[in-house]
């Protein structure tokens, strides 16, 4: 399979008068063409900053670094603002996970829909107006025609994520960033959002990667699958490998939180916190709440290994050299 | 849709008037000292007859509650009564005094908007940089120095030192008879100090208040998603950012309102400007009661209805408030 | 994460202070008795005796503005302590008892908002007539309303916190609960305000004085003694100059320390 977009050695900090805490740490990572990548992890991981990154998007005080960032045949190591606004919108799309607040509140729905017809393939008012309403239509928005001439506010939170779906998918992009896409919503809300994704998915021929916390939700849709820890991918492989032995600690940790039906007796639970970034433990980062925790963890952090056919960053597999 | 809003609101403002007049009645009406009294500007040496015989004139011997409610009747009829000291109706005077207060308040108003918003939203574009932080500097220095003491500087520094513009009055002697080219040069010639005591406090809050908005709007997520569009910066804050953040503005607009009409009394005293502030200011020292309440219940009036302006401004700019 | 460190506090402290100093120790910084006239001497620019001039009836400038200086701090103090007792009472009890005792200071707080303050404070003195004691009451009368409003609404949001809840089941008297447990804790914010409405005083204390209405002559302050400087702004820039510069300065010093403790209480807030 084509590979749409790689990433090498991703880092992303924060600058503070007490120095500059990384977030991120050396994640690398392949999107094939066509697949979904499930990208799950506790909150404050670093799996939205990750998704961030890929557009130039991070918030002010965040920095990014990279040893190179390829989208088909084009490539950069530090790519300019110029670059970036080459990607969004027109390459690669976002789907924040706060549908309330990610619309503009004072603009109608359709033109701010239009606004990426006008921008990126140069329609006029009007062919730009048809097309949103088009293309909103294509997201399950009913009376389009008249919905968009509505503000953000008369729209409810699951046509509101509708809409962001149609502001990203517009320009038809090559990939799809979903970060959290339902986190926000009702849980009938919720199944439908994810419907329309599958939908548009194969209608478009899209590339996804979708981000969340919930590994349940991402199981349902994803051909791949990374774990973030501690900003950092501690196993990353197909789907059904992935959570039918998962190697990981971290990951069979989350694996056993999922709750199941008919299942008895208490739910597990991960014990402990996600630390602080400017608090990493030595070694390791997930060592003070492993369970198999040795010497070496608290000395080293691991690398990504090639593992049974996975990759996983783990000092119980093979302590290498 | 828009007009029931504005009725509506409309009809919430008249108590809230009914209650301002009310209370300055009251605070006027009760407070020691009155027209007739030897602190007045009449003869101390006045007969008890003659203090009964004015307070009769003045309407003074009648019950607190009755005084209000004649007052309240006539001023509904646009009648406010005469002045104690010259007998001339106070409508009159607040016509005399109105033009001179718009015209130093209007331009000041247009300065402090026309400047101080593009000051304020460059320097939140520019957050950080040398001009943001010499802005921030320089607007902690201007909240430092009162209006008076400012006055007083411009006037030692521009009028007595360098002589460049008059120190007070609203026009020369000269200027009478010549053509109104000449008279309207003049009056901006004697505008220039008021104008600028009157605008630099504000354009400095304006300007901080226009940062904040801005800096507020660019941490929104709707300009996050307009990023993500892949439109350019310009187009983001144009289009964007600055719709949202000039949003409060409007209401500033409003509280402005008040300003624009009623004056400040300090600053038209201190530069002998014949507008509302000082003939406000020059009724209380003379306790002549229906011009004081003639000012109050103008002032009364535009603050509440800028501040009506001002709502019905937004519904017609946000659709949130409108629907 | 550390506390910031509060420069703005520390310079503004330092100032302030200086500025009590002077106040305090007029009666020996001062170079010459304030109020000896000397018509022989009137309208002198600055020398080495008088380094201020000397003013229409040739008394010491200098001396005046460190008398002055006396005045206007001490009626600006003594004005915002007034306001400040009469706010937080206020807000303390509408806070702490809601019901129609909240109802009522509020709808009271609103009808103060409606009036123009500065009008009010005109009205209020031409009224009672000028004088040191009516200007310090009248500040206080009109200035009252933003501070019961901050306390009201600390305590309104810490009523309901736990140590709270704790000292109330544990059947603290209401009197007590808010003087030990509410009070202390909604302070913060109150000491930011105290300092902006010491600079707010001053400046009225300073324009009522200067418009005659203030403080009487012959005791100096920094705004009486404005009042001759617009007379001699012609001849005497002196009169103007310094009494001028001396409350823009005390202005600034309040407005830093004000800033340093509003960083001090809330260093996220001020960090933006």
């Amino acid at each position: 399979m084509e590979t749409l977009l790689s990433l090498e050695n991703l880092h992303v900090s924060f600058h503070t008068p007490q120095g500059d805490p990384e977030a991120v740490r050396g994640v690398s990572l392949e999107l094939r063409a066509g697949e979904t990548l499930g990208l799950v992890g506790e909150s404050g991981c670093g799996k939205s900053l990750t998704a961030l990154s890929l557009l130039g998007l991070l918030p002010p005080g965040a920095t990014q670094t990279q040893d190179r960032l390829r989208f088909l045949d084009r490539e950069w190591d530090r790519p300019t603002p110029e670059d970036w606004r080459s990607l969004r919108g027109r390459e690669i799309s976002i789907v924040f996970q706060e549908p309330f607040t990610s619309l503009n509140p004072v603009m109608r729905v359709g033109e701010q829909v239009a606004e990426v017809f006008r921008l990126h393939q140069g329609m006029a008012r009007q062919a730009a107006w048809a097309a949103s309403v088009e293309m909103l239509k294509k997201v399950g928005i009913p009376e389009a025609a008249s919905r968009a001439r509505q503000y953000p506010h008369q729209f409810s939170g699951g046509m509101r994520q509708r809409t962001l779906i149609a502001i990203a998918l517009a320009c038809k992009p090559r990939l799809l960033i979903a970060d959290e896409p339902t986190t926000a919503l009702d849980v009938t809300v919720q199944a439908q959002i994810l419907k329309l994704l599958k939908r548009l998915k194969r209608e478009m021929g899209l590339t996804l990667m979708l981000i969340s916390h919930d590994l349940g939700l991402v199981a349902q849709m994803a051909d791949r699958l990374a774990v973030m820890y501690a900003g950092e991918i501690v196993e990353m492989g197909d789907l059904q490998a992935v959570l039918g032995d998962p190697k990981h600690p971290y990951t069979r940790g989350l694996l056993a939180c999922l709750p199941r039906l008919g299942a008895q007796g208490r739910l597990a639970s991960l014990e402990g916190q996600v630390p602080e970034i400017s608090y990493l433990p030595y070694g390791c980062a997930f060592h003070p709440r492993c369970a198999h925790a040795f010497k070496l963890c608290r000395r080293r952090d691991p690398e990504l290994k090639e593992v049974e056919g996975r990759r996983v960053a783990c000092h119980l597999y093979g302590s290498g050299e | 849709m828009l007009l029931r809003y504005a009725l509506k609101r409309a009809l919430f403002s008249v108590p809230l008037l009914l209650g301002i007049t009310l209370i300055s009645f009251l605070v006027l009406h009760l407070a020691p000292g009155s027209p007739v009294s030897a602190r007045g500007s009449l003869n101390p040496h006045i007969s008890p007859e003659s203090i009964r015989e004015l307070r009769a004139l003045y309407g003074l011997d009648k019950p607190l509650s009755t005084q209000y409610w004649d007052w309240l009747k006539r001023c509904a009829g646009f009648n406010f009564g005469d002045s104690f000291q010259d007998r001339q109706s106070v409508l009159s005077h607040i016509l005399q005094a109105l033009p001179a207060t718009l015209l130093l308040n209007g331009v000041a108003l247009l300065l402090v908007f026309g400047l101080g918003l593009p000051l304020g939203i460059f320097s939140a574009i520019r957050s950080g940089s040398p001009l943001d932080r010499a802005f921030t500097l320089s607007s902690f220095l201007a909240f430092s120095i009162p209006a008076f003491v400012l006055a007083l500087f411009l006037q030692l520094v521009f009028g007595a030192w360098l002589g460049w513009f008059p120190i007070s009055g609203f026009s020369s002697p000269w200027s009478m008879g010549q053509g109104w080219l000449a008279q309207a040069g003049d009056v901006l010639w004697h505008l220039v100090l008021p104008v600028w005591t009157t605008a630099f406090g504000a354009w400095v809050t304006v300007a901080q208040y226009m940062r904040n908005s801005t800096l507020e709007v660019l941490s929104q997520d709707y300009i996050r998603t307009a990023f993500a569009k892949g439109l350019g910066a310009r187009r983001i804050t144009l289009r964007h950012a600055l719709p949202n953040a000039l949003l409060p503005i409007i209401t500033l607009l409003g509280l402005s309102v008040p300003g624009l009409v009623g004056g400040s009394f300090i600053i038209e005293t201190i530069f002998a400007w014949p507008g509302m502030g000082r003939l406000g200011y020059e009724a209380a020292m003379n306790y002549d009661y229906p011009l004081v309440m003639g000012v109050v219940v103008m002032g009364a009036v535009l603050t509440v209805f800028g501040n009506l302006l001002a709502d019905i401004c937004y519904a017609v700019v946000d659709p949130r408030v409108r629907y | 994460m550390n506390a910031p460190k509060p420069r703005a506090l520390k310079w503004g402290a330092f100032f302030l202070l200086l500025f009590a100093g002077v106040a305090l120790l007029a009666p020996w910084l001062s170079p010459q008795n304030p109020d000896r006239q000397s018509l022989a001497e009137r309208l002198e620019p600055p020398s080495p005796l008088h380094w201020m001039g000397t003013d229409e009836l040739g008394r010491d400038v200098a001396s005046r503005m460190v008398w002055g200086a006396r005045v206007s701090l001490g009626v600006g103090t003594a004005a915002v302590l007034a306001t400040t007792l009469i706010g937080v009472l206020l807000g303390a009890l509408a806070g702490a008892q809601g019901g129609w005792v909240d109802a009522l200071i509020m709808r009271a707080v609103d009808i103060f908002l409606c009036v123009p303050t500065l009008f009010l404070v005109l009205a209020l003195i031409v009224f009672l007539g000028p004088g040191i004691e009516n200007v310090i009451l009248v500040i206080a009368l009109t200035g009252w309303t933003d501070i019961a409003r901050l306390v009201r609404a600390e305590i309104l949001s810490l009523r309901e916190r736990e140590f709270v809840l704790a000292a109330r089941t544990a059947g603290a008297s209401p009197w007590r609960l808010i003087l030990k447990h509410l009070l202390p804790n909604a302070l913060g914010p109150v000491y930011v305000s105290v300092t902006f409405g010491l600079a707010g005083a001053i400046m009225m204390e300073a324009g009522l004085s200067f418009l005659g209405l203030g403080v009487q002559p012959p005791t100096p302050s920094w705004g009486s003694l404005l009042t001759s400087g617009q007379d001699y702004l012609q001849t005497a820039y002196w009169l103007t100059l310094f009494p001028g510069l001396a409350i823009c300065s005390s202005m600034l010093v309040i407005y830093l320390f004000g800033e340093g403790l509003r960083e001090y209480f809330n260093p996220r807030a001020a960090q933006r």
